[in-house]
């Protein structure tokens, strides 16, 4: 180990430093407290061992700068001094110190304690390491997650789409997508699983693999009929269909879900909204509505109801979906006076509103507690 | 982060749960035991939200699962006081359909007809 003495007295720094060579270890040797600071900064030291009173800058006072240190390690820091109190030990342990040697120094004690600080320090680093392989798993993990939403613009025979995700820690349970059920039908969901983090992202990644238009075969979103033709199932079957699934499989769990059918032959919307925040109606003229009929989250009871509602989307007119965190955000947060809720979707474009929102959240201070995300249709012009 | 405070109503047979503060994921953790506890318990439960000013999805998860324990057993699960965020919240989920919710824990007694 690399260790740091510091001493003002000559005599006891040099037996020191005898005895931790001996004992295999790695001494430097510091007269006071400025001149240890100024060696750790240069190359900080694994464990210190310093005397509590010295000219200048005390053991203590050395000891509080090294902890506001943002270094990689963790030193271990043991305070030797000829005061043995009560308090003594009390405000020696509030300033940060690891352990309190009384002077004079018995060796065996001291190679002891020095076994003590060697176990704690490998201990931190295990745990630092295993720390940093999960978090490097997580952002594969996350990456992958990313991988699965849809890019952002998006053209489908002229309907366009814009969305953006921002996770509140590596992965999270919301997820959206939109994919050509048949020649004439766009399917668009907009999904968030109760809870956060890995449960959380498995089950988002889940549903989002029962949700695939699958034309082969049929799917949970489409059927096969006798002469071969592929059937688009309304969205209060899907919910339905979706809702006996998962609520078999006997875990306590729920999401809420928007699940929209879009046809481009009449331009309308059918969709049922499963407990998922309002979805915005915008029409080109800047007007907007929340859709406010809906249902209960999918999972919860396993004969729910679902009923499928439409709305006729004129041309240029803009569906914008959100996740329950952006609405609460966009509730809590205020522009010149105005809360956000009501300012955002005076933004014209889509691209703006998204730019306007992402622009908004980089300038917060800190990590949004629940996932932030939000998905545009607009329609062709 | 809650607060929970237990009262007891002897001539209505039923306990008053008064919810204080955040019934997010670390609140939720607090409250559980003691809630199923009093759903396993008690043939009458008053959730009082006067003082509740925010709950997340695993908070609406907590209440789904209680309303579920009591239901089952015929027992009653009422909610009174809820706050307009919470209120918001309740009628986008449709939790509003779900549970009987009462404007205060004095209305709320009153419907369980004492």
């Amino acid at each position: 180990m690399r260790i740091l003495v510091v001493e003002d007295d000559n005599l006891v720094r040099t037996i020191l430093r005898d005895f931790l060579t001996e004992w295999g270890h790695e001494v430097v040797l510091a007269k006071e407290g400025a001149e240890a600071w100024r060696l750790h900064q240069e190359k900080p030291f694994a464990i210190i061992l310093s005397d509590w009173v010295m000219p200048e800058m005390d053991g203590l006072e050395l000891c509080r700068r090294i902890r506001t240190l943002p270094i990689e390690g963790y030193p271990y820091f043991i305070l030797l001094t000829a005061k043995n109190e009560r308090k003594d030990f009390l405000i020696s342990m509030s300033a940060g110190v690891d352990d309190f040697l009384s002077k004079p120094v018995d060796p065996e004690i001291l190679k002891a304690r020095l076994l003590v600080g060697q176990r704690i320090i490998r201990l931190e680093s295990e745990t630092k390491a295993s720390k940093k392989l999960l978090e490097e798993e997580l952002r594969k993990a996350a990456a992958v997650q990313q991988s699965l939403l849809p890019p952002s613009p998006l053209d489908i025979a002229g309907v366009t789409m814009f969305s953006f995700l921002k996770p509140s820690s590596y992965i999270g349970g919301d997820m959206y997508n939109v994919f050509a059920l048949d020649e004439r039908n766009l399917g668009i969901y907009f999904l968030d699983v109760m809870g956060h983090g890995v449960q959380a992202a498995f089950l988002a990644v889940t549903i989002h693999h029962m949700l695939q238009p699958r034309t082969l075969d049929g799917s949970l979103l489409t059927k096969r009929q006798e002469n071969g033709e592929i059937l688009v199932l309304s969205p209060d079957q899907v919910a339905r269909k979706l809702n006996r699934r998962f609520y078999a499989d006997g875990n306590f769990n729920f999401f809420t879900l928007f699940y929209g059918v879009y046809n481009l032959d009449s331009s309308t919307l059918s969709y049922i909204r499963a407990g998922a925040p309002y979805p915005i109606h915008r029409t080109q003229d800047g007007k907007w509505t929340e859709l406010t009929s809906g249902d209960l989250p999918i999972g919860i009871f396993a004969d729910a109801s679902y009923r499928s509602q439409v709305v006729r989307l004129s041309p240029g007119d803009q569906l914008i979906l959100m996740s329950d965190g952006l609405s609460e955000w966009l509730e809590s947060e205020e522009s010149e006076g105005t809360k956000l809720s009501e300012e955002v979707f005076k933004v014209n474009r889509p691209q703006n509103i998204l730019h306007y929102l992402e622009s908004r959240l980089a300038a917060q201070k800190t990590a949004p507690h629940d996932d932030l995300s939000m998905f545009i249709l607009q329609s062709p012009s | 982060m809650v607060q929970i405070t237990k009262l007891y109503k002897p001539t209505h047979q039923a306990v008053i749960l008064q919810l204080k503060g955040e019934l997010d994921t670390e609140g939720v953790k607090q409250i559980e035991p003691t809630l199923f506890q009093i759903c396993e318990e008690q043939e009458s439960l008053i959730l009082d939200c006067t003082n509740l000013t925010y709950i997340n999805s695993l908070g609406l998860g907590l209440m789904v699962k209680a309303y579920k324990r009591t239901n089952e057993k015929q027992k009653r699960l009422i909610l009174a006081g809820l706050q307009e965020p919470i209120w918001r919240l309740f009628e986008i989920v449709r939790f509003h359909r779900l549970f009987p919710i009462y404007e205060d824990v004095e209305q709320a007694l009153k419907s369980l007809g004492e």
